[in-house]
């Protein structure tokens, strides 16, 4: 089936050293719009019971459906494809967890990263007081240091 | 084991002074004041300097008299002159708004020297003699 053109068609195809930089942004502006008009729905209902990932999986399917004919296919097809992520990671946070498979191994250096009940998150790393500038304790020492 | 700073006032009193008696019509030393071991003083731009002299009478010196304050090394090689005004400039121990400020600044180590020089009308008398220099002084805690 030919693509459909839509108004960030264009744009859309844009891609630098061969990354497709112009689907990910309007791919990124039409699941924002998408997620702007989700939010105005729940302003308008806020009392409904259907969760976040209900209503992301829906605005996805809804966006590749009939999207295509406002900004194109490829764009209507990312931005449904971020939708789609949004719906499952809230669900279930696959990339922490993902991530987190390798937080134990260390290679050639000590990783920041631990696992704490299934969430990954930055161990602090201690910063040590700032010690205060040592001044002399003898006077020969002071003269020796021009006064400090 | 440190060091501790605070303000200090040299006069007349103080340990390390010396006092002599002047000659009338020629300079002379009226007063030394040589620092201690493990201590310094500092003089800084806003110290000030006070110096009341007269004669056995006592009559007090005219206020065209010279008065010189100089800071010198141990073995007087070198002598740097810190203040050099008239005695009426110096008379002033108390009014905040007339005492005379150092204007410069000074770091006498130990065993260095400050000596307040006079060329007066009249012989200075050790008994009258009164001056205050106020300083910072550094000295080295007591080591126990």
């Amino acid at each position: 089936m030919a693509e459909k053109e839509g108004v960030l068609t264009k744009v859309g195809e844009t891609r630098i050293a061969g990354i497709p930089v112009g689907a990910a942004a309007v791919g990124a502006v039409t699941a924002g719009l998408v997620d702007g008009i989700i939010g105005l729905v729940k302003g308008v209902a806020p009392a409904t019971p259907i969760p976040d990932w209900a209503v992301k999986g829906i605005g996805s399917f809804a966006v590749i459906k009939w999207g295509g004919r406002l900004v194109g296919s490829l764009a209507a097809e990312t931005a449904g494809l971020f939708l789609a992520y949004d719906a499952v990671q809230e669900l279930v946070d696959l990339r922490g967890m993902i991530s987190g498979l390798f937080s134990g191994i260390a290679l050639g250096h000590k990783s920041p990263w631990a696992i704490t009940g299934g969430v990954t998150r930055m161990a602090q790393p201690e910063i040590p007081p700032r010690a205060a500038p040592r001044t002399a304790d003898t006077i020969d020492e002071y003269l020796r240091r021009g006064g400090a | 084991m440190g060091l501790v700073r605070d303000k200090y006032r040299i006069n007349q009193a103080d340990d390390n002074v010396t006092l002599y008696a002047g000659t009338a019509g020629q300079e002379t030393s009226i007063a030394k004041f040589v620092a201690p071991d493990r201590t310094v003083f500092e003089i800084g731009p806003e110290d000030i300097f006070s110096l009341y002299m007269a004669d056995t009478t006592p009559t007090e010196m005219a206020n065209s008299c010279l008065v010189k304050l100089t800071h010198e090394d141990p073995n007087g090689i070198f002598i740097r002159q810190l203040a050099l005004v008239n005695y009426t400039v110096v008379t002033e121990f108390q009014d905040k708004l007339k005492l005379y400020t150092m204007g410069q600044a000074a770091r006498v180590k130990p065993k260095d020297r400050l000596f307040i020089k006079v060329n007066a009308n009249l012989a200075a008398d050790t008994a009258q003699t009164r001056f205050q220099l106020s300083t910072t002084r550094i000295a080295e805690t007591l080591q126990v």
